[in-house]
């Protein structure tokens, strides 16, 4: 298992948020690779897969940042499903969203989220929070075995 | 049947019966007086049949006629009672008695002047006066019989009476006796349906009315019947109806609202949050190029979108304050202000002194998060308004009326025009400028939401330059 599998999935429809969420990300200074999918049906192509990504690597990602709002399919049943599948259920995953709404934490943490970020719109804040949570699931938190 | 009838009913019927009882009364008693005055009567009469035998035996024996004379009145006496008695309805046995007193007082009453004429007629001679004293023996037998057996008759007649009398005086008894208990039970049924109707009914009718009133809207009183309280009953549960009709159709709005602010806080909040971030990711570009107007701008348009962000987060925590659950328990006003004080007091520049004065507080019951922001925004709003003061002076103090806790916090810092007062409390209404005193104007608004989601009341006095006071009540005693 070589560094360069380590890969961070980023699940988010805005490109906006996208940008600014790689953006912080490269600012925490990891090498790993991070995989942008654009909505929850997309991820779970992918986690599962599926169409586009039927021969990809058999890897699982190190760690997934997960939106909730998103077109399709959206992030807590991208979550519901991540956390049902044996294969899938240890894979970190963290809502980062732009939503305070105490619905959505009680439902992400009753599907067994791994944290749940509040995107600040303050961006120093907001590069603060996203380059911790890269520190801290991709470097410091020893990761699940990753092979599917 | 409806309370009124049957109350009426129930009073007619005793009435009614009261009036039958003293009616019967009246006439046992009439017939036990005359039952009584046929007995009085008799009497009279035993009497004057015992006269009259003691006269006819001073006559037989001493033969003088002063005794004869008297006897025939005595007997004139008798015939008149038997006379007054034969007008009165008797009992077939009793008539029976009074026939045969009549024959044997008829059968008499001839024979003493018999007697008596024989003797006259034998004072003469001597011829014959055996055969005349043997007539003279008979009928003196026969006057003896007969006067045996109308004396016998009259005091049969008068045990008879008596017992008549007897019979009068018992069946008056009975009859008081019978409807003093007819009374009772009449009054007896009337308050067994009566407590029926108040303990029962009432009950069921107080029960649900308690559920419903708690909350329970969807419950209706099972009460059937068609009297007073099931006319009640039946208002109770159109009021239920209607409530929760209403109450469903405000959950309603409540969820389209819940959905509004879902939207407003995700979808305003990521525009603002790009705004922010790509004018931050170019201030860390090289920016010598730009002049100072454009780097002006850029620093405009950073500082609006933080505003905007604030005036969002805001707005969704005064609509959170609406909706939330609260959690009642007992808060400690006192220490509540000392803390909410410390934490003011870590955050002022250093130099700057405030005179706390801080009152005895009451322990309220309330959801301590939602007073301690209630204390934050006062207390805030006085370290803010005072702060070009030389001497700032915020006093905290309570004081209580019949039903609620007053509490006020009071500055001596630049006050407000009470022309404006009406303001105050309205979200996003400033009396200030941002430049003058920064702020988006929800803090008031909070305060009033949470005051009277608490059941109590909110209102501010004040004077420019020379402070302000603000007031909130909150219930004494438990709550809700």
């Amino acid at each position: 298992m070589g560094m360069d599998l380590k890969k961070i999935l980023l699940v988010e429809d805005s490109p906006n948020d996208a940008e600014l969420t790689l953006e912080a990300l490269k600012t925490a200074r990891l090498a790993n690779e991070v995989i942008w999918l654009k909505d929850g049906q997309e991820a779970l192509d992918f986690l599962f897969c599926r169409d586009a990504y039927a021969g990809r690597e058999k890897v699982n990602p190190v760690l997934i940042l997960l939106d909730i709002k998103m077109p399709r399919v959206d992030g807590l049943q991208v979550l519901k499903q991540i956390k049902e599948d044996a294969r899938l259920r240890s894979i970190p995953v963290v809502i980062l969203t732009s939503s305070r709404e105490e619905v959505d934490l009680l439902e992400g943490y009753n599907h067994g989220v791994n944290a749940f970020v509040v995107k600040p719109v303050n961006f120093n804040e907001f590069l603060h929070s996203v380059s911790a949570l890269g520190t801290f699931w991709a470097l410091l938190n020893e990761a699940p075995p990753i092979t599917i | 049947m409806k309370i009124r009838t049957s109350l009426r009913i129930t009073s007619t019927i005793s009435i009614l019966m009261m009036l039958g009882s003293t009616v019967g009364t009246f006439f046992a008693f009439k017939w036990l007086r005359q039952a009584s005055a046929f007995e009085l009567q008799l009497i009279d009469l035993q009497g004057d049949v015992f006269e009259r035998t003691l006269l006819r035996d001073e006559y037989l024996l001493m033969a003088r006629p002063q005794s004869l004379v008297r006897w025939k009145q005595k007997s004139l006496e008798i015939a008149g009672h038997l006379k007054d008695l034969s007008g009165r309805s008797l009992s077939p046995s009793s008539a029976l008695l009074l026939d045969r007193m009549n024959q044997k007082f008829q059968a008499t009453w001839a024979l003493l002047p018999r007697i008596a004429a024989l003797r006259s007629s034998n004072e003469g001679g001597e011829s014959g006066k055996g055969s005349t004293w043997r007539i003279e023996q008979r009928l003196t037998n026969q006057l003896l019989v007969d006067t045996y057996l109308l004396s016998d008759s009259t005091k049969l007649l008068l045990l008879e009476a008596r017992r008549d009398s007897i019979d009068e005086r018992n069946n008056l008894l009975l009859l008081l006796a019978l409807s003093t208990l007819a009374l009772g039970l009449t009054v007896t049924s009337a308050s067994t349906h009566l407590n029926h109707l108040l303990s029962r009914r009432v009950a069921v009718l107080k029960t649900w009315t308690y559920s419903i009133s708690n909350g329970k809207l969807d419950y209706r009183i099972p009460l059937g019947g068609d009297d007073e309280l099931a006319d009640l009953a039946r208002e109770v549960n159109d009021l239920a109806e209607k409530l929760q009709r209403t109450y469903e159709s405000l959950e309603a709005t409540n969820r389209e609202l819940e959905a509004f602010s879902y939207s407003v806080s995700h979808d305003l909040r990521a525009p603002l949050r790009h705004l922010t971030g790509f004018v931050e990711l170019l201030w860390r570009m090289d920016l010598s190029s730009l002049d100072v107007k454009s780097q002006h701008y850029l620093t405009v348009i950073s500082d609006s979108a933080k505003k905007m962000g604030c005036l969002i987060d805001d707005l969704l925590s005064f609509s959170r304050m609406g909706r939330g659950e609260m959690m009642k328990r007992n808060v400690n006003m006192g220490q509540l202000v000392h803390e909410v004080i410390a934490e003011h007091a870590k955050d002022l520049p250093s130099g700057r002194f405030i005179d706390w004065r801080i009152g005895t507080l009451p322990t309220v019951v309330g959801d301590q998060a939602m007073l301690r922001l209630v204390l934050t925004n006062l207390v805030s709003n006085a370290v803010k308004y005072s702060r070009q003061v030389a001497a700032p002076i915020i006093e905290i103090s309570a004081s209580t009326d019949e039903t609620h806790h007053v509490l006020c916090v009071r500055d001596n810092g630049a006050g407000f025009d009470m022309r404006f007062v009406d303001k105050l409390f309205v979200l996003f209404q400033r009396l200030h400028s941002s430049e003058e005193y920064e702020g988006t104007g929800v803090g008031l608004a909070n305060v009033r939401r949470i005051i009277t989601r608490h059941g109590g009341r909110t209102w501010a006095e004040g004077e420019p330059n020379i402070g302000a006071t603000f007031y909130f009540t909150l219930p004494q005693g438990p709550e809700g």
